[in-house]
């Protein structure tokens, strides 16, 4: 039943080796101290979670069948979910160094199946412990909850590949007349479907209204969705059970349900081998692109439609212009959705903080919502559209030989990401002040703007080219990551808890000089503004010349596959 | 006596484009053919079709007699697949491959062969490293020491050589001999036409997916309208059409 005997060794052995790779880790003590704080933070969550659902069940004031039927609607969520992330992988993902060993190799493709659900079972164990501690603060019975849990999420890799073979079949069978515009063609059509429900309460709003009179509790036992919710009862069922004699025949039918799937799924006839081949492909690229340490939007691939596109030379035609407009190029070639995204993101944040601050508000406190998007904008663009050395981990060695002093280097790396995120920072606080007023002091935190992004994004690259961290999810050594990745988040926030004590001296030396009334108004305000943006000004010049000292003791030889 | 490896009428296409049409050869047990051909010109998808990596989507693979459609796994028993660029396991160690391979292909009692092949491709201090840790010669080395594990009747090799230094190729070419020597039939792909010169019985030249030539070296001269004793490479530039420029 389960599968060639071969790769359930591998499958021991890769877990094994797993478990030595850490012990090989703890061989250098840092990696004892990164390992100490990412447990110090880790475990509490863990064990505040299972405390957290030995307490009183919660109760949010619906009756026991709403209750079950709203368990129902998250147990259908988690398989929507499932089903959907089935979609990005076609056929059965393999990893690349399994994939054409397996293929060549004398093996049932029944069994590559067999093999790769276990795997996906395996790594799900994790997140049905979570989901069960989540469980059982709402039902009646705690540990039945808690089991049923994890026999629920186990049930949903097995779900998920069968979605991805059965796509796979009907791409085999359909993809080469379903190709072009008649797949355009059903598209338009599926999404027609969907929208004929929405269109009728569009139109009849009358008939919607008669649903929400019944309130949450009316619709939750509307007997279309009780009579959709019928093929979940054994799970919902058992979570809800209150005796064992209850729990004990629903929690024997989930797992006689869970091993009918499997061998179920396992004798899909489909050949996979080429969408595999490509999905394998995809996936590959991509990890390798998250272990150069690039993340996010860094890991996407080059979008083709953007290929041809003239990307400007805002930095000039010499090598420091050069290499802005190669770091461009990555930005407009990768992020084209992305950038859409944050900018939505953005104006979200903006309006959120426009409304927040009426017209009635303090100079003070309208200067200080417009600080907050700054804030919040920065620390948010400057991780999702992440555009500077962690892309180019593997030509470092390259980018090293570059006639250019390190740090102009640095900074030509870094400023294409700095101007994309002042200029969306730009427009986000204009775009308040247009809703809320101008302020006088609005040029000063324009000015500041950029240099501020600077000086976070440098920070952020000091710290990556002093101790480059290249880990992506699912590596080993997770909780030595998160430790190494608190000690990195401490030191820049130090460094900037620096600046801002450096900038606060003239700041409280202006309140002082503008309350004691012994300059104007307008010479104090301008004297401070113009020395906290020489001392900020002074932070980017030092941070530059750091960041150039370190790409030029970067060591490529540690840069390995 | 059966060929090794038949291949009749073997034709692929990709999304509409043909990569290989109607290939027909074969291989005799203790022969070496080498696979000649322009980058695209279809060997990788030959060879990869051939060991089941990709399906047969027109024609007849057998190996030793077994047809591959109809009796895949049969067949794959008898087949070893050496890749242009191996991929071991990053955590398992060169024995740990050893002994997946082993299990892979239902070796038994494989240690004392296994610890022989380690020897004999220069591994045997590397046999608790890490595949992660190896270099590319030595991802090659443990490939072909894998391939050999089971002692396969076909072995299909793209670019065998890459990687490796001036020991890790003689080695490499002398265990390519023997294994053809023992009895083993092995296609090699390769660029290194004069790899292909030196340690194959014939040659089989592929053009945009066609076959344009099969036969001894000798042969080759004879037949194609190239000078008396011209070496591959300048046969292989008399037959093949450059790239066309877009």
């Amino acid at each position: 039943m389960w599968g060639h005997s071969a790769f359930l060794l591998l499958w021991r052995m890769k877990l094994r080796a797993g478990v030595r790779s850490q012990f090989r880790k703890l061989k250098r003590p840092r990696n004892w101290i990164f390992l100490a704080l990412g447990v110090l933070v880790f475990v509490p969550w863990i064990l505040s979670l299972f405390l957290a659902a030995s307490d009183t069940p919660i109760s949010i004031g619906i009756s026991p069948q709403a209750m079950e039927a709203l368990t129902g609607v998250g147990i259908l969520m988690l398989i929507v979910l499932s089903v959907l992330g089935a979609f990005q992988v076609r056929g059965l993902y393999l990893a690349k160094e399994e994939i054409e060993l397996a293929f060549s190799a004398p093996v049932e493709r029944s069994d590559l199946v067999r093999y790769r659900m276990l795997s996906n079972v395996g790594r799900s164990i994790f997140g049905g412990l979570l989901l069960g501690a989540g469980f059982c603060r709402r039902m009646p019975e705690p540990l039945f909850g808690f089991l049923t849990a994890i026999v629920l999420v186990l049930t949903l890799p097995l779900l998920s590949q069968a979605m991805s073979l059965l796509l796979g079949s009907a791409e085999n069978r359909f993809a080469k007349r379903f190709s072009g515009w008649p797949a355009r063609v059903l598209l338009v059509l599926v999404t027609i479907l969907f929208m004929i429900p929405f269109m009728v309460f569009l139109l009849h709003p009358e008939r919607l209204e008669k649903y929400l009179q019944g309130g949450v509790e009316g619709l939750l036992l509307h007997p279309t969705l009780q009579a959709a919710l019928i093929p979940l009862q054994p799970w919902v069922r058992a979570l809800h059970a209150q005796h064992w004699t209850e729990f004990l025949p629903w929690f024997g039918l989930c797992a006689l349900l869970w091993f009918a799937f499997f061998e179920l799924v396992a004798r899909i006839r489909v050949d996979y081998r080429e969408l595999s081949l490509a999905t394998s492909a995809t996936f590959a690229a991509k990890i390798a692109r998250m272990r150069k340490g690039s993340g996010g939007i860094g890991a996407e691939a080059v979008d083709k439609q953007t290929a041809g596109w003239n990307v400007p030379w805002l930095f000039g035609r010499g090598p420091f212009g050069a290499i802005a407009w190669f770091k461009l190029s990555g930005i407009v070639r990768k992020a084209k959705g992305t950038l859409l995204f944050s900018a939505l993101i953005l104006l979200g944040l903006t309006l959120f903080f426009s409304f927040r601050g009426t017209t009635g508000d303090s100079v003070l406190k309208s200067l200080g919502l417009s600080a907050m998007i700054l804030l919040l904008g920065n620390l948010y663009l400057a991780s999702g559209l992440r555009f500077d050395f962690r892309q180019d981990t593997d030509i470092m060695g390259e980018i090293k030989t570059w006639p250019l002093p390190a740090w102009k280097i640095f900074t030509a790396m870094i400023l294409p990401q700095v101007l994309l995120v002042s200029v969306m920072l730009w427009i986000a606080l204009l775009l308040r002040s247009f809703f809320t007023g101008f302020q006088p002091l609005l040029p000063a935190l324009l000015l500041a703007q950029p240099i501020l992004t600077y000086i976070w994004v440098a920070l952020d690259n000091c710290a990556h080219l002093l101790a480059p961290v290249r880990y992506s999810p699912g590596q080993e050594g997770a909780l030595q990551n998160i430790g190494r990745a608190m000690i990195l988040m401490l030191l820049r926030f130090l460094v900037l808890a620096l600046l801002l004590g450096c900038i606060s001296v003239p700041a409280f030396s202006a309140y002082w000089v503008l309350d004691a009334g012994v300059l104007p108004a307008w010479l104090v305000i301008l004297g401070g503004s113009v020395l906290t943006l020489l001392i900020a000004g002074a932070f980017a010049t030092i941070l530059t010349t750091l960041g150039g000292k370190f790409l030029q003791r970067y060591d490529v030889s540690r840069d390995r596959g | 006596m059966q060929p090794a490896l038949e291949v009749i009428g073997f034709s692929k296409d990709y999304e509409g484009a043909a990569a290989v049409q109607e290939l027909t050869f074969s291989v005799a047990p203790g022969e070496i053919l080498g696979l000649v051909g322009a980058n695209g010109a279809g060997k990788t998808t030959t060879l990869r079709s051939i060991c089941g990596i990709l399906p047969i989507q027109r024609g007849t693979v057998r190996i030793a007699g077994v047809d591959l459609v109809q009796r895949e796994r049969e067949a794959k028993q008898n087949l070893a697949w050496i890749p242009d660029d191996p991929q071991p396991f990053e955590t398992l160690t060169v024995h740990e491959h050893l002994r997946f391979h082993a299990a892979l292909y239902g070796v038994k009692d494989w240690q004392a062969h296994g610890d022989r092949l380690l020897e004999r491709f220069e591994l045997a201090h590397k046999r608790d490293a890490l595949g992660g840790e190896l270099s590319r010669g030595m991802r090659q080395k443990l490939a072909l020491a894998c391939a050999w594990l089971h002692q396969p009747r076909v072995v299909l090799m793209d670019e065998p050589l890459s990687g490796l230094d001036p020991r890790g190729i003689r080695s490499a070419k002398l265990a390519i001999q023997e294994l053809a020597a023992s009895g083993s039939a092995v296609v090699l792909s390769t660029h290194l036409l004069g790899l292909i010169e030196e340690l194959a019985h014939r040659i089989l030249i592929l053009d945009n997916g066609r076959k344009i030539f099969e036969g001894t070296l000798d042969q080759a001269r004879s037949s194609l309208s190239v000078a008396p004793g011209s070496s591959l490479e300048e046969i292989f530039f008399a037959v093949t059409q450059p790239p066309s420029v877009p």
